[in-house]
């Protein structure tokens, strides 16, 4: 699939275009978010039964068929996670590792396919009637290379634009992220109450509690920096803010005597 | 002159943090009208706060470098 994209793309055919030696396709890039959505979803939704096998399945042909909606097509797969997460189906889940890790794995499958999308959109963007938006859906199920979406709108921006480097620094990135909050989880302890008092299930309560443990840390730390960052500034940085505080300070004053001398000045002409 | 403003910012900004603490107990008790009101007014204390300590930080460092302009001349 790879070959045939570079193939038949104008970018790869025209002369002098050659694909640069130290990155990765767009088209392989993909394929290795379709395989970790695939782990991903294989691990979380362990598949005991014929439905969520099914489900899997459905999934995985779905992301490796339609390449522009992979955030969407992960968002609906954590939708039905929660679906199936209620009371009645949780000995399902009774093996499966923390939620905290899973909502980590979404958050970078998320925040790595808004980047590819990112990379590798139209350069120009482009609206689709309802009919339209369906033959493109089937040009992406037949695979058909970037060139012929042209006659829709969709220009075809460089195959290559993921660097290797940045593939590797992205995956340790997650990595380490997912252990600093493994970590983090493990040395916060929960209130064993909170899930009885909040009504909530204990993979939200432990989630909620990541979140408000990140928050704290994101918010000391962020208003620390802005301090250091703002007694650092140069003098015409801070001649400059003061004008314009100044400025703003007397806005109202300045507008009102210039909206009179405007009138006094047209009162006059007439 | 401009110490005693960034204490006052500083100041604000407590009583910014000591609102919203008042708010969360208001949310502990169910009272949501009187945590939403306490909640904005929190906000711009804690907003002015940080403006005032922006603002004379600012005006510090435009005081030091004229001062050490004129020492030169």
């Amino acid at each position: 699939m790879s070959n045939a994209y570079q193939r038949d793309s104008p970018r790869s055919s025209s002369p002098g275009a050659d694909k640069a030696s130290d990155t990765v396709s767009a088209t392989t890039t993909y394929l290795i978010f379709v395989v970790l959505s695939g782990l991903f979803v294989s691990v979380w939704f362990s598949p005991n039964d014929t439905v969520t096998k099914s489900l899997i399945v459905a999934f995985f042909g779905m992301m490796a068929g339609f390449r522009f909606w992979t955030v969407a097509l992960i968002f609906l797969m954590v939708q039905v996670g929660l679906f199936l997460v209620e009371p009645g189906s949780l000995g399902a889940y009774a093996d499966s590792p923390g939620s905290s890790i899973l909502a980590m794995g979404v958050l970078a499958l998320v925040i790595s396919c808004c980047r590819y999308l990112t990379l590798t959109a139209s350069p120009v963007p482009y609206r689709l009637s309802n009919r339209e938006s369906a033959r493109v859906a089937m040009l992406h199920v037949r695979r058909r290379p970037r060139s012929s979406f042209v006659p829709y709108g969709i220009l075809p921006r460089a195959e290559s634009t993921v660097g290797k480097t940045e593939l590797l620094t992205t995956l340790a990135r997650i990595v380490v992220s997912v252990v600093a909050v493994s970590v983090l989880l493990v040395l916060v302890p929960l209130d064993p109450a909170a899930p009885e008092n909040a009504r909530l299930i204990p993979p939200a309560v432990r989630i909620i509690t990541l979140i408000v443990v990140l928050l704290l840390i994101w918010v000391v730390t962020n208003g620390l920096l802005n301090v250091l960052v703002w007694r650092r500034l140069s003098t015409v940085e801070a001649r400059l803010f003061l004008r314009s505080e100044l400025s703003k300070w007397i806005h109202r004053e300045v507008s009102s005597v210039s909206r009179r001398r405007i009138r006094f000045r047209a009162s006059r002409r007439s | 002159m401009f110490r005693t403003r960034e204490i006052a910012g500083w100041g604000l900004v407590l009583f910014g943090l000591y609102l919203i603490r008042m708010a969360l107990g208001f949310v502990d008790d169910r009272k949501v009208v009187e945590a939403s009101v306490v909640v904005f007014a929190a906000m711009a204390v804690f907003r002015g706060g940080i403006q005032l300590v922006k603002v004379a930080t600012a005006a510090r460092i435009c005081l030091a470098a004229e001062q050490r302009s004129d020492a030169n001349r």
